[in-house]
This record gives C-alpha cells, structure tokens and sequence, in this order.
C-alpha cells in the first residue's frame, strides 16, 4: 500500500502543486488549508508524514506541531516545515516545537522529496 | 523674560548663601533666577517631583547621600535637567567622574564667582537642549532602522510562498507532468526557472544583508579546514558553464596542506563563492587563484584572477552596500551590489578584515584575515561578543559549557563517541545559534541568546539527558564523563571573566 502524506498550506494553489507532485512519485495524498483541518485530517486520515506551512489562520503550523507531539498516537509522525521565512528565531521554534525538518520557500521539489524518502519510504 | 528655576542641593549655609548671592542680589545679565533651595538629597528629589526645575545646582556631599550616588539619585529623577555639581578644593577626580556619569558641568566652590556660575548655568542649560535633541533624533532614527529591517524581512517572507508556486509550477512543466513539451518550450521554461533561483538569490541577499545590519547573524564556529573549503569551492566552480566557455584556470595554493581555524564554515563557503563568482565573472581569460597563508595567529587568504581590474574611483567603494561596478551595459553580468558587503559582514563576524588590491587591466586580488584564535581565547572572544549585544539590546543570554573527560586509556569506541556526542549536543540543542566546538567534540559552548538562566536551564537538561542516554545505549557510561556548566547573564556576573569561570 502505497504511503499517506498530508500536505498543508492556506494557498490552494501551492497545496495543489505539491499534491501533483507527490502522487507522481507514487504517494497517497490528502490536503487541508488551515491547523485547525490539519489536526482534524491527522485524526482522520491518519498520514505517514505530514509537510506543513507555519503561518496559517485558524492555528498556526508551530502550535499544531505541539499539539501532535504530545498526543501519543501521533507523536511520531515525522512533520516537514515549510516556512518562508529565514529567521533563526523562527527556525528554532519549529525545531523547539518538534518538527524534524524545515525547509525554507521557494524549495525545489527534489528537495522536498528527498526529505521525505528520507522519512518514509513510498 | 521669564526666571531660570534653580534648584541648589547644598547643605553648607555659607556656600548656600554665596550661590544665592550671586544669582540674585548682584544679576549683572539680563536673566533672572528663582532658587529653591534644599540641604537634604530626599528634599531635592521631592522639589523635583513637584516643580519645574530648569536646572540643578548639586553639592555631592549631603547629610543623607555622598559622592556620585547622589549625583545618580538626583540624575534618574530627572534625566532631562542639567545639573552642575559643586566641589570641594582639588576633588578634580570627582568632578570629572561626574562630568562622565551625566553632569553637565562642575564648579569648584573656592573659585565661585558670579560670573563663572552664571555663565555655566547658561551653557549648561543650553547643553543640555542640544543632547536632548540629538538623543530625540538619534532614537527616531534607530526606529527607522529598525522598521526598515522589519520591512525587508516581512516583504521577503511574503515573497516565498508566490515564488514557490511560481517556481514548483514550472519545475512540473519542465518535469513533464503536465503533459509532453517541445524543445522550444524547454528552453524557455529553464531560462524562467533560472530567472526564479537569481530573484530567490537576490532576496536570500537582501536578508543576509539587513540581518547583517541588525547583529542579528550568529556564526556557529568549529575547527575547520579553509584549504578544503577552498579545494570544495573550486571544484564546484570548475565545472560551471563560464568557466569551461572562458577556459580559465582555477586553482587553490596553501602555505600548509590544512589551514586548521575556528570558524563557521558554510558561512566561510558563503565568503569564498562571493569571491571566486566574482572573480571569474570579470575575468575574461588566464586564471582566478585562491592562495592561503599561514600568519603569526592569523590565516590570509587571496582571491585573485587576471581580470580587467577596478577602476581607481571605485576601489575605494567596493564593500558598500548596493555599488555595483565593472558593469556593462546591455545583457550579461547582473548582482545585488550586495556580495561584498555581506562577505565583509561575515569576515567581520570573525573578528578579520577585508580588502582589496586592483590594477586596471591586470587583475584583482581579495585579501581577508582571520585571526585563529585558541578554543580558550575563542570562548573569551565570543563571551565578550554576546555580553556586549544584549547589554545593548537590553536582553539575557545564557551560557551553557559541555564537558567530557575520557579514561586515560580510551577505547576506538570511546574517541568515536566523543565526536558524535558534540554532533549529539548540538542536535539536542535545537538552536541554530552561536556553537563552538572544540577539538575532536570534546569541548561544546553554546551561546542561547535572549534567553534567561531559567529557560536555559531547560535546555541543559534536555542536553544531559539525550547524552547519558546515548552513553548508557553505547555502554560508554563508565568511560566517558559528561558535565554541564551553564551561566547566565546578568545574572551570574557583568564581566566576560567572570561568565568564564563559571563554565570552563
């Protein structure tokens, strides 16, 4: 069975995007535009991986990170951040928060893929 | 005209009479004075708290204060009043370390007269407008700054996500998964796609440039080896399309085979590519050369090509920010203008300097030095650093030392370990921020800015459990020894030296 990511940004655009190309190489995927969708598709569609923006309305992508992290069944779901911007304040915050890897915008999508080979194989 | 408010904290009746005197009785000049007069410190501060005081004639030696605390008690009621201290005979001492710690001037009591009394209050008063405007514009202006930093980093991080869609739009195109292309179309969508990773790389620039602005880039420095940057450099360049078109001959000379320092070493990549981009790019034909030598505890390292040169009136321009030269009109050579400035930021980080050596039609050469400082002077250099910024920016900051001591006769298992303990401890971390790694891991300092004793305290124990763990895992546990030392600031001292002991 092939693996499940969940991809989540609020631009519909860019969510659309990495889906094409995740599927192309094979993966399973869902989407969700905002934290507050991201935990509830967590809870339903239980993801191998998730790739995830930080700054969304409805909950941000740090505090969705926390929240996974400390709930048992899904503490260890490996989270990618994406994020744009390239303060060390806010690198740290995702890495403080319990992401596993951050990647900054625009990324190539190499990039990004290999990231989550390194995870999850598909 | 209006009077000059005087207030005179003096608790000589003598002295009190005579300042009195000459400010009222004999008022030569056309202003007139009002004195308030108080002999206790407590009363001048209340006559401060319930009247406009224009300026402030102050003894330092009162029944309930002495010396320069009663200059800073009377000062921090009142940081926008000028105030003249009155000394004894020959307390010149005194009077010049209260003239340092704010006071606008000082008259020595023997050698009062009307004159020199009023004409000190005159100038004082006038002084003291002028320090207060330049302070009002100097803090406007650090406002400024600091929205204009804050602009270019809310406007870069809005421009990522439109790029991203941009660039991931057209990588799919190219990638075929939007159905097949032509061979016309490829090669506009690559040019597009290059067009994309130059725009990122100008706003990557810009970033580095207004952090570096702000002192808000922190270096992570370990025992590094410049040579091999240098060799990885090169050979990356090597291969480039200009390069092979030119047929330029790049290569690295070094004084020693390692050129071992402390440094960061993607920042030091970040340096070198600058250069050797640079170089190459103006230098049409022959060779672009990177030599290393060793100094008395120094490293110097050249960039230099046989290039057209710069030109006089640019050399002397070259690192500011946003000058380009050597451009030529029409299609080519692009930049920021920002390369250079931000490869003497970083240089600077280091504690080095840059320059540069040119002749017009003959060639370049960058020349930097780094001082290569022991894992000991390094600690001190990098302790001073850190207490001065947050001093400046008003912040804590915490210092955490790792330890390891090893048996005398230590295993392969043990020297490996050592090494991925240093690796462990940084990952432990989770801060991208100031790290030093000493020799072979067996020494870490790591610098957590605006962060508190309390919340590093946090951070040292996610530290020490994450390393007995993985010593307990490896049954190293009775071989290698682990001890964490943390020290904050303010708190645990104001001197670098003080700090030092506290976690070395």
């Amino acid at each position: 069975m092939s693996k499940k990511i969940l991809v989540v940004d609020d631009e519909p655009l860019l969510v659309a995007l990495v889906k094409l190309r995740l599927e192309s190489q094979g993966y399973e995927v869902v989407v969700a535009y905002d934290g507050v969708q991201a935990l509830e598709a967590v809870k339903h569609s239980q993801p191998d991986m998730i790739v995830l923006d930080i700054m969304m309305p409805a909950m941000k992508g740090d505090e969705v990170c926390r929240r996974l992290r400390t709930n048992q069944q899904t503490k260890n779901i490996p989270i990618v951040v994406l994020t744009g911007s390239q303060h060390r304040e806010f690198a740290d915050l995702c890495l403080e928060c319990g992401a596993d890897e951050v990647l900054l915008k625009p990324f190539d999508s190499q990039e990004l893929l290999q990231l989550i080979k390194k995870r999850i194989a598909a | 005209m209006e009077s000059i408010q005087v207030l005179l904290v003096e608790d000589s009746k003598f002295d009190a009479r005579l300042v009195k005197e000459y400010l009222v009785c004999q008022s030569a000049f056309a202003s007139s004075y009002t004195i308030h007069h108080f002999p206790r410190l407590s009363e001048g501060l209340s006559c401060l708290a319930e009247r406009k005081i224009d300026v402030i004639l102050l003894d330092l030696t009162l029944p309930d204060s002495a010396g320069i605390e009663t200059l800073r008690a009377i000062a921090g009621k009142a940081p926008h009043i000028p105030i003249i201290v009155l000394t004894g005979l020959g307390d010149d001492r005194v009077a010049s370390e209260a003239v340092s710690k704010g006071a606008q001037d000082f008259i020595e009591k023997g050698t009062l007269n009307e004159k020199i009394l009023q004409r000190s209050i005159q100038y004082a008063i006038e002084r003291k407008r002028s320090e207060m405007d330049l302070r009002k514009a100097t803090e406007e202006l650090k406002k400024l700054d600091q929205m204009k930093s804050e602009f270019v980093s809310t406007v870069s991080h809005e421009l990522r996500t439109p790029m991203t869609i941009v660039r991931e739009g057209v990588s799919q195109m190219l990638d075929g998964l939007l159905g097949s292309i032509t061979g016309e179309q490829r090669q506009f969508l690559t040019m597009t796609l290059e067009g994309i990773d130059r725009l990122s790389g100008i706003i990557n620039d810009l970033l580095d440039m207004s952090k570096l602005e702000a002192g808000r880039v922190e270096i992570s420095r370990h025992l590094v080896d410049l040579t091999a940057i240098a060799n990885r450099v090169v050979s990356e360049f090597s291969k480039s399309e200009a390069v092979l078109k030119k047929k330029l001959n790049l290569k690295v000379t070094a004084s020693e085979p390692c050129m071992h320092l402390y440094a960061d070493s993607q920042k030091l990549t970040q340096v070198l590519v600058n250069l050797l981009g640079n170089a190459i790019k103006f230098t049409d034909s022959g060779s672009v050369t990177i030599s290393i030598i060793a100094r008395e505890n120094q490293v110097e390292c050249h960039v230099s090509d046989t290039g057209r040169g710069i030109g006089v009136e640019d050399l002397p321009k070259v690192f500011e920010k946003f000058h380009q030269f050597g451009r030529t009109p029409g299609p080519g050579i692009k930049g920021t203008g920002l390369g250079l400035s931000i490869c003497k930021g970083i240089i600077e980080l280091h504690h080095g300097k840059i320059w540069v050596e040119s002749e017009p039609n003959k060639g370049s050469s960058f020349k930097f030095l780094i001082p290569r400082y022991s894992m000991e002077q390094l600690f001190q250099e990098i302790i001073k650093d850190h207490i001065g910024k947050s001093i400046k920016r008003e912040e804590a900051v915490s210092f955490i030392g790792l330890h390891l001591s090893v048996s005398d006769e230590q295993s392969a298992a043990a020297k490996l370990a050592i090494h991925q303990l240093g690796e462990l401890a940084q990952k432990t971390l989770r801060r991208s921020g100031d790290i030093v790694v000493g020799i072979g891991g067996i020494r870490v300092l790591a610098v957590l800015s605006a962060t508190t004793k309390k919340d590093a305290r946090i951070v040292e124990t996610r530290i020490r459990e994450a390393l007995n763990q993985f010593l307990i895992k490896e049954k190293l546990h009775s071989e290698i020894k682990i001890e964490l030392r943390l020290a904050g600031f303010p708190l645990d001292g104001s001197e670098a030296d003080e700090i030092i002991k506290k976690i070395i």
